[in-house]
């Protein structure tokens, strides 16, 4: 569906509209996929802001750590692009959303409150938010799968963006939810999705989604949950055979411009692409020493 | 005396005991004292508010900020005053109830995930609590691996705070809307530091902090990338370090390593020049031409630091000597209250501390463990040792009401206390520590010797400031870049010294005995990063993270005692209206509020 290329048509750029307003709401989670995006550099999110990549509009970002606006201001924004007054829309989610039913010990995350006093709740904007944009990402694993706040042990029930709006979600521009797993994923793979996002919209690319839903083209490396360097024999040991696969960029293409990334450096992998990882992988990344 | 407040005193030979050892409950029965105290405060507080004419402000949310928070607020009937304030922490973490029953170690990938900007100091305070715990130490070269990552991760904190968060509030199009006299002002006066940072008049720098598209702003994104990559080489990546753990840090020790993060450094030395000059020209600018800006976030002299970046020869991990090791911290630590110095030693910092959940989404707990410190110091029954973190059932009234919030408040001998760049500074140099040979203390505040580099050699000189506020603590983060940069410099002669001897042990063997505790005592950005916990059989007992949004953005306490951003915003002028604005934004309470990165 989502990965066939359309039929060739002649060249025809921005199509799209020449500014995407840019919605990004933040959930259970602890907004470290804000600082991955701002630390992508080339291109950075600024390109985005002023336009800079050819054939991609300029963004209206509206941001609760960015934005100029705050309060009622800020409110009226996301308002106004949840009814379509902004033009074309695309909404991405870091952080999990919150189960808010009284009996499951919810969380109340707030986003704003109503003139009596009632809050409104972080689901009340994705759902409409979701139904007005033209296209809807995941950031990071809290927002494609629930992430740590979704492992064993916590006290709240959260699912990701998926589970939330429903697996036969479709966005305006006929995409389902987009994922970009990771804790963090790098800003690199986030600016990057979104630039081909915008191209798939004005149907100059096909915007290749694995079963997961993610970019297929940035998931393609494996990687293996493993302790970090250690100078004495590891409980868990570095044997890489019976190992589960993940899949990540990072092994490739390092953490930013190419430096870093976990165990290209001596670091760990929890396996922090894949859903509970927390649960599944974390104890096969101890750093303890084997007793002896 | 260390603690006025709080029933400790100390015996001849500086060993705590409790002040009024007949007392049943000698916490309790003070709370109930100070209780009585606070009451004719809050109710002079209630009479303002039920004055005619007393309306009420909700900033919901506070964007710009690290930690989604919203502020109500009572405000006189000029709007000129505020009468009361009230902060709401928007967000709730699992983190720290997350952590029981699961292997110890695992603590540091999982306590890192509290907060994304500072997550390398959050993992740092894990290992060193569970370092603690254990009794052993890192390798020296994994210490000073740790302090370069901390020094990349603080500086961009401090860049990201001065131009991406707080700055905007002061940039051209705010000025020209909310007091266009000021930018007439700003139009006419040249800038003193335009040969270090290029820009000729104050209005110039105005413009280069306007959002996206000013100079300055984009800078700042490029620049704190920069920092960024110092702490990755180290961490792997960021956020969510991937090589800290206990007693070691993976990362590998190549001389390649550390020159990348030396050519790195070099660039934000220079920068540290640049980033000084332009906020000694803007902070000196609006303390002259808008003067009611020095009022705007005026506290106190209540700071605190437990102080960060360990010293390899001194740090030994245990509670018994972290004294001896946390005075040889480079960044030291430290508690002062109302501008007087009560102590530097970390035991006193620590067994001072409790915390309350009186106003927040948190039950109280039940039976306190400890009664005293593993030195044999007393503690109270709320101090994080002791405390338990219980959610309130979610039908609970506080859960659904709109001010419910989800930071409990942290105190230190009874008193809300600043952390942040501009406690570091002030903690360093009043304690007078100089543990860094670049960085003197002096008995006006700090010198900070930066190397040539692409721009001359340069000494900072930053001064104390009369009382905290909201200019004063931006001096101050744009001060600290050129703090960490040399600490950063220092750290990296130490490496090419320690790789020049052969020292490349990066790991040691990590144990804990059958029942431990441990603290982790840190700073990011913001400011006191704080991990304390329990560990039996090798599982996590408890565990409890106090971080720089408790400390500043929390609201009352049992004594109805306010937080530290409530104060500073009771301390608020508000003079947008006498400009008319049409379109009212709270832009003295917002700079107030931003002031501390949050």
């Amino acid at each position: 569906m989502t990965g066939e290329m359309p039929s060739l048509q002649p060249y025809v750029p921005s199509s799209l509209a020449d500014t995407v307003t840019l919605v990004w709401l933040t959930g259970v989670g602890c907004n470290g996929c804000t600082l991955a995006m701002l630390e992508a550099a080339d291109p950075g999110i600024e390109d985005l802001l002023f336009g800079n990549i050819p054939d991609s509009p300029r963004i209206n970002l509206i941001h609760p750590e960015l934005s100029m606006e705050s309060g009622s201001a800020f409110l009226n924004l996301l308002e106004r692009a949840a009814i379509g007054q902004l033009g074309p829309m695309v909404l991405v989610l870091e952080g999990a959303v919150p189960e808010e039913r009284a009996d499951t010990r919810g969380a109340s995350f707030r986003l704003g409150t109503t003139p009596d006093g009632k809050p409104l709740t972080l689901g009340w904007w994705i759902e409409r938010l979701a139904n007005q944009a033209q296209a809807v990402i995941a950031m990071g694993s809290c927002a494609t799968s629930g992430g740590l706040p979704h492992a064993a042990g916590s006290p709240i029930i959260v699912r990701g963006l998926t589970d939330f709006l429903g697996h036969a979600y479709v966005s305006r521009g006929g995409l389902p939810v987009i994922n970009i797993p990771g804790c963090a994923p790098p800003g690199e793979a986030f600016v990057e999705t979104l630039t081909y996002v915008f191209l798939h919209l004005q149907r100059l690319v096909p915007l290749d989604l694995d079963e997961e839903r993610r970019p297929k083209w940035l998931y393609l490396t494996e990687a293996y949950p493993l302790p970090p360097r250690v100078e004495f024999p590891p409980a868990v040991g570095f044997d890489l055979t019976s190992r589960p696969v993940v899949h990540c960029p990072v092994p490739e293409t390092g953490w930013m411009r190419r430096i870093g990334g976990c165990a290209r450096v001596g670091g760990g992998c929890i396996g922090c692409t894949e859903p509970d990882f927390v649960d599944r992988f974390l104890g096969l990344a101890r750093p303890d020493p084997a007793i002896n | 005396m260390v603690f006025k407040t709080l029933p400790i005193e100390f015996d001849d030979f500086s060993r705590a005991r409790l002040r009024d050892e007949e007392a049943a409950d000698p916490f309790n029965s003070l709370l109930v004292r100070h209780r009585e105290r606070m009451k004719d405060k809050r109710r002079s507080l209630q009479e303002a508010a039920s004055r005619p004419g007393v309306s009420h402000l909700r900033l919901d949310p506070v964007t710009r900020t690290v930690s989604r928070l919203s502020i109500d607020l009572l405000l006189d009937s000029d709007l000129q005053r505020v009468v009361d304030a009230r902060l709401t922490g928007l967000e709730y973490s699992p983190i720290e109830q997350m952590t029981i029953n699961r292997r110890a170690s695992e603590s540091v990938p999982i306590t890192s995930r509290t907060r994304g900007g500072a997550a390398g100091a959050h993992s740092i305070a894990s290992a060193l609590a569970l370092e603690m715990a254990g009794g052993v130490t890192p390798p020296p070269l994994a210490i000073i691996a740790r302090n370069l990552g901390a020094c990349g991760e603080l500086i961009s904190e401090c860049i990201r705070h001065l131009f991406i968060l707080a700055g905007p509030d002061y940039s051209e199009p705010v000025i020209r809307q909310t007091s266009p006299t000021v930018w007439q002002r700003a139009v006419a006066s040249r800038a003193i530091g335009a040969n270090i940072h290029g820009y000729s008049t104050i209005a110039d720098l105005l413009s280069g902090l306007s959002v996206s598209h000013g100079s300055l702003y984009q800078e700042a994104l490029q620049v704190s990338r920069v920092a960024t990559e110092v702490a990755v080489l180290v961490y792997g990546k960021s956020p969510h370090p991937s090589t800290i753990f206990p007693c070691g840090n993976g990362t590998e020790a190549s001389r390649e390593t550390f020159n990348l993060i030396l050519g790195r450094t070099n660039t934000l030395l220079d920068y540290a020049k640049v980033i000084a000059a332009v906020w000694d020209d803007l902070v000196d600018f609006f303390g002259e031409a808008d003067p009611h800006l020095l009022k705007t976030g005026l506290h106190p002299a209540n700071l605190i630091s437990f102080g960060l970046w360990d010293e390899p020869d001194a740090y030994t991990a245990t509670y018994a000597t972290c004294n001896e090791w946390g005075e040889r911290r480079l960044s030291g630590p430290g508690a002062i209250v109302d501008g007087e110095k009560r102590t530097g030693r970390l035991t006193d910092l620590n067994i001072g501390l409790e915390e309350f959940v009186d106003s927040s989404a948190f039950e109280k707990w039940e039976q306190p463990r400890f009664v005293n410190d593993p030195a044999n110091n007393p503690i109270s029954p709320l101090h994080p040792w002791n405390k338990e973190t219980r959610l309130t059932t979610a039908d609970s009234p506080s859960r659904n009401s709109a001010d419910c919030t989800w930071l409990a408040a942290p105190r230190w001998d009874r008193e809300s206390m600043e952390c942040g760049s501009l406690a570091r500074l002030w903690i360093n140099s009043a304690f007078r520590y100089q543990n860094c040979e670049f960085i003197v203390p002096t008995r006006q505040g700090l010198e900070i010797s930066l190397p040539k580099g692409a721009q001359p050699a340069r000494r900072l000189t930053w001064y104390r400031p009369a009382q905290p506020n909201a200019l004063e603590r931006l001096r101050a983060a744009a001060y600290q870049v050129g703090f960490a940069g040399m600490v950063a410099f220092t750290s990296l002669l130490s490496a090419f010294e320690c790789l020049r001897r052969g020292e490349t042990r990066m790991s040691n063997r990590f144990t804990l005995p059958d029942r431990s505790l441990g603290v982790g005592f840190w700073e990011n950005g913001s400011g006191v990063t704080l991990h304390h916990l329990i560990v039996k059989d090798h599982l996590i007992t408890n565990y409890q993270i106090n971080g720089p949004a408790e400390w500043l953005a929390s609201s009352r306490d049992s004594a109805d005692g306010c937080g530290v951003i409530e104060r500073a915003l009771l301390n608020t002028q508000i003079r947008e209206t006498d400009n008319d604005c049409a379109d009212f934004r709270g832009i003295d309470l917002l700079r107030a509020v931003r002031s501390f990165a949050p």
